[in-house]
């Protein structure tokens, strides 16, 4: 059975990367100076806070599978879904993988389109691309939050492993829909795949963890 | 000895020097030594056997004789004994070196395996048992590996002969109490001491006043018997012949003040002493009337981890924890599985000294991982390598058995195990090998149902391993070393806040439980999933913490271990109450600390106050939209336009100060977020002007139509495009997000668009974009397309501008932002101007 579960921003904020946030999304670059740091840093507050007076919550979809491996494929034998990966700098997911794997599909869902269509709509430019950003690496953080819950429940002892779709060892992001499949989402779930297998809302992510 | 008797070159048969071939020749002469011995008052009769093993035989051609050369031995010493009616006499069966050096790297020397050398002396150890041999003598050893090698033979020829016979091993050392390779006595004694020997102790190489300090080590130091065979004094050269010349009546005042002193069990000679020594040795011994010999050293605690060649690794005085090194670690570290992805072993070896250097105590060493099939042979590479450089004890990091004992074979010291469990079967073939080479091993409270999360649950499993290893595997407490598991501290699930607690509890209970067993834990998981400052102090205090516990060892990268003291107050108490679950919030109060802790790093300043009033109008308006100051710019726009046009202010005021903000944005000056600040102050002020605006003129420098195509559903970037563009003078229509190709073009005709600018993150959404642009010609128009995405580059608008071998005829252009949009965009409008 997917486990779902509704966690409170609170929970997960704290592990938003600050420093990758403002680098890749908010713009900030290496010859900007103390207070373009600082502005930033107000922006971050402000924006925790509107999210924090909203509706937003963060949406954990995930589930531990058995797993059968031949060369470069993982099998799930209950599903008949077979996934094939590729081999990147000698490295290879499936040889990598144990007997168990871990899927887990996180989102913010579909509050946070009608929080960030409003501050478009108003005008309210740079709040929406603060919004944006912020959300975008909330989705993260919550994928690293449950990921430290399931490295806990597995008894993880090696170095975490996680991996995405549409990434160099598993490109293919078509395997979207058996994640889908085998974690029970839907059309009605609060994130959807995009006919070219994109999660909507965008504030979401998909993960395949190893231990 | 035999050197006195008259043997003529007949008695060798054409073997001469091979003394054990006089066993079968000449027993006669052989009984006759022995007798003069025993007459002299010795009790235990060691064989003509030295140099009876396989390879030293070969060496005469006689490696076939093997057994029937020792079971020749024992049985001439059994005689002798026979011959004269003495009841309380042994037989010891005599076992030397091979010659071989097993644990040199040296290419003739070390060119031996383990498993070869245990069975050169199982076979001689079978021989002996079989002829009667109440003991077995492993004596005169050089090498530390070969020890090791001849006490897995001989134990494996005791095991199966069903006979109760004594092990007793006697190493060679110099007056330093060193090996030939610089092993100490003591780090000898802790790597045989659990392997299976009765008897242990030193004998040859020097007389009885140069063994002083190595008795005293050993009387103070072995938990087993204490063994003393010296030579007749320091041998003397004369004429090319070694010659001793202590007397027996020195020999035995040296030895009998000794065994006042000193706790020896058993006491004997070796190369120049004669019956003569032996008499005086025994008479002085008796006139002591010495008693029990058998008593507990002073020192209870030697050291379970010693190297090839420290004496003692652990630092004298030191406080618990010892550090388990963890960076030769294939699956830890990047670095490490690099290096020996390309066999790179000296550099291995300095990274395991570097550890040394920064205080470890034991380096961990894992070779395990999916892209090479040789962790075996990687592994025992690397230990027989690294034993020669590093003090620092090695703890082997497998999950495989067969791993395990490769490595511990090519290892000359007493490597830790990593580890066992009950998760499976392993344990059956893990522990087998801890008892056999005297080892200690780590284990994981984990069984069938994975890891135990209670203190309860803990102590039970290891309650379990405990039973399993002390009554099937006879291994001693002090052999293990249970690890109570950490878990990640940065979930804030309730389910995890005890976890530490639960951790530190089992540690504390079960050294309360199983008194002598010890701990470990891998410490940096607690931390897993925080920034790299937070994890360091967070490690640190639950290290600091564990000890007041209890813990013993712990798997932790030297680099970073710090006494507490060293630490800010402040960080230890805020990881102290998130470790003890002591309130609430722990967690986030932790993490907030460190991301203020990079805050303060910035000093606040507030740039937005610059003074407009003194400016003119004009100049304050841009000025309040450069630097994004909202308050008061209607009031400003209200005064200017008394003076100036709506339409005028526009073109000459607003715009131009937009185009200030591109430029700043474009050297750097300020970053994106700003610049949309701006355009919310300009979308202000237009939106005020628009009311005074003659109805019927144009603003607008051009129109675009916009979207974002088909499929995909990432905005940001098409957003930004609008408010850039529209801020910037143009009329934008937005279509949104997931729009079809059809929709666009027909609003594009309709609108008279002057461009159509697409965004796509992915390639295969911007697929999209060269339907549109082939629709668009096929339709024969030809409005401009602007481009842009992070999956789009120039080459890619270059090659959907190209259909069938011509250009579409309005063109494609690659937009990497917004800004370079808006050039793109003037250059469009200012094209179709002049060809108007």
């Amino acid at each position: 059975m997917t486990q779902k579960k509704v966690i409170n921003p609170d929970k997960f904020i704290p592990f938003i990367n600050k420093q990758v946030l403002f680098k890749t999304s908010w713009g900030l670059k290496d010859n900007n100076n103390q207070d373009t740091i600082q502005e930033l840093e107000k922006a971050f507050i402000a924006t925790k806070e509107l999210i924090l007076s909203s509706y937003i919550k963060g949406l954990v979809y995930s589930n531990i599978f058995s797993v059968t491996k031949e060369n470069n494929s993982i099998t799930f034998p209950e599903h008949g879904i077979t996934w094939e990966f590729p081999t990147v700098d000698g490295k290879n997911i499936a040889s990598a993988a144990g007997n168990k794997l871990v899927l887990q599909v996180v989102t913010l869902g579909k509050e946070v389109l009608k929080l960030y269509e409003e501050l478009e709509n108003q005008g309210n430019y740079s709040n929406a691309f603060y919004f944006h950003g912020f959300t975008t690496w909330m989705a993260e953080a919550l994928a690293q939050y449950n990921h430290n819950t399931v490295r806990n429940e597995l008894g993880s002892r090696l170095p975490p492993e996680r991996y995405s779709f549409g990434y160099s060892l598993c490109p293919d992001m078509s395997m979207q829909k058996d994640l889908f499949k085998l974690l029970e989402l839907n059309e009605n779930s609060e994130v959807r795949l995009t006919e070219s297998f994109m999660m909507y809302p965008e504030q979401s992510t998909s993960a395949l963890i190893l231990h | 000895m035999l050197q006195k008797h008259k043997i003529t070159p007949e008695d060798f048969k054409g073997y001469e020097g091979t003394f054990e071939y006089l066993n079968i020749t000449r027993p006669d002469i052989i009984q006759d030594i022995h007798k003069q011995y025993l007459l002299a008052g010795a009790m235990v009769m060691d064989t003509n056997s030295f140099g009876g093993n396989r390879i030293k035989l070969k060496e005469a051609g006689l490696e076939n004789k093997v057994y029937e050369l020792n079971y020749a031995a024992a049985q001439n010493a059994k005689e002798a004994i026979k011959s004269l009616g003495i009841k309380d006499a042994f037989v010891m069966g005599s076992m030397g070196p091979t010659g071989f050096l097993p644990s040199s790297t040296d290419p003739t020397l070390g060119n031996i395996s383990f498993n070869e050398l245990s069975d050169v002396f199982e076979e001689q150890a079978k021989a002996l048992i079989d002829g009667g041999a109440d003991l077995l003598l492993l004596e005169t050893q050089h090498d530390i590996l070969e020890v090791k090698a001849g006490i897995v033979g001989a134990r494996k020829a005791i095991n199966s002969s069903c006979k109760e016979v004594a092990l007793q091993v006697q190493v060679t050392v110099d007056q330093y109490s060193n090996m030939l390779f610089g092993t100490h006595i003591l780090t000898a004694l802790t790597i045989i001491k659990d392997m299976g020997v009765d008897v242990f102790g030193i004998n040859c190489s020097t007389g009885p006043t140069e063994m002083e300090n190595t008795i005293k080590l050993l009387s103070e130091n072995s938990p087993l018997p204490i063994s003393i065979i010296p030579n007749a004094g320091m041998p003397e050269n004369v004429d090319g012949k070694a010659h001793y010349k202590m007397t027996p009546e020195l020999f035995a005042d040296v030895i009998s003040n000794y065994l006042t002193k000193y706790r020896i069990n058993v006491i004997g000679g070796c190369c120049g002493t004669t019956p003569d020594h032996i008499k005086n040795v025994k008479i002085k011994a008796e006139s002591l009337k010495l008693t029990d010999r058998i008593s507990n050293p002073k020192n209870q605690n030697i050291n379970q981890l010693p190297t090839f060649c420290s004496p003692i690794s652990i630092k004298e005085g030191k406080i618990a924890p010892l550090i388990i090194g963890e960076r030769i670690n294939s699956q830890g570290s990047r670095k490490a599985k690099d290096l020996m992805l390309q066999d790179k072993y000296d550099e291995l070896i300095d990274l395991a000294k570097s550890q040394e250097q920064q205080n470890a105590d034991l380096i961990d060493c894992c070779f395990a991982m999916t892209e090479r099939p040789d962790e075996e042979l990687q592994l025992s590479t690397f230990s027989k390598k690294v034993a020669y450089t590093t003090n620092a004890p090695l703890c082997f990091d497998s999950t495989e058995a067969s791993v395990l004992e490769s490595a511990v074979k090519s290892y000359a010291g007493k490597p830790l195990i990593n580890s066992i469990n009950l998760e499976s079967d392993k344990i059956h073939q893990i522990l087998p090998i801890v008892k056999r080479f005297g080892l200690s091993t780590i284990a994981l409270c984990i069984n069938e149902q994975g890891m135990a999360k209670t203190a309860e649950q803990k102590i039970a499993i290891a309650k379990k391993i405990y039973n399993i290893a002390t009554n099937d595997y006879n291994l001693k407490a002090e052999q293990l070393v249970f690890d109570t598991l950490t878990f990640t501290l940065a979930t804030g699930e309730d389910e995890w806040k005890n976890s530490a607690i639960e951790t530190f509890e089992a540690i504390k209970l079960l050294k309360k439980e199983l008194p002598g067993v010890k701990t470990v834990l891998g410490v940096s998981n607690v931390s897993f999933g925080l920034s790299p400052s937070a994890r360091k102090i967070l490690n640190l205090v639950y290290l600091h913490t564990a000890v007041e516990y209890g813990l013993d060892m712990a798997i932790f990268n030297a680099e970073h271990f710090h006494p507490i003291s060293e630490l800010n107050k402040d960080e230890v108490a805020l990881a102290k109450a998130l470790i003890l679950n002591q309130g609430a919030s722990t967690l986030t109060n932790f993490i907030e600390h460190f991301q203020k802790i990079e805050k303060q790093s910035a000093p606040a300043k507030d740039n937005k106050q610059v003074v407009t009033e003194k400016l003119p109008l004009n100049k304050a308006i841009q000025q309040k939209i450069i630097t994004r100051d909202k308050e008061g710019i209607v009031d400003l726009l209200e005064q200017l336009r008394q003076t100036m046009k709506a339409e005028e202010i526009i073109n000459t005021v607003l715009l131009p100060a937009m185009k200030i903000v591109g430029d700043k944005m474009e050297t750097g000056e300020i970053i994106l977020p700003f610049v949309l600040e701006s355009a919310e102050i300009m979308k202000k002020s237009i939106t005020h002007l628009e009311q005074y605006l003659d109805k019927n003129s144009n603003m607008s420098k051009g129109t675009i139509v916009l979207a974002t195509v088909f499929g995909d559903v990432h905005d940001i970037g098409k957003n930004l495009v609008k408010t850039i563009t529209e801020n910037n003078g143009y009329k934008v229509i937005d279509l949104g997000k997931q729009v079809p190709a059809d929709k666009i073009i027909e609003t594009a005709l309709t609108e008279k668009a002057d461009a159509i600018t697409l965004s796509a993150l992915l390639v295969t959404t911007s697929k999209q974009m060269q339907i549109i642009v082939e629709k668009l010609n096929e339709l024969g128009k030809k409005i401009p397309v602007i481009i842009g995405g992070a999956a789009i580059n120039d080459n890619f608008a270059k090659t959907i501008s190209n259909i069938n071998g011509k250009q579409y005829a309005g063109g494609v252009f690659y937009s990497k932002d917004a800004f370079s949009g808006l050039k793109i965009l003037e250059g469009i409008i200012n094209d179709s101007k002049k060809s108007h």
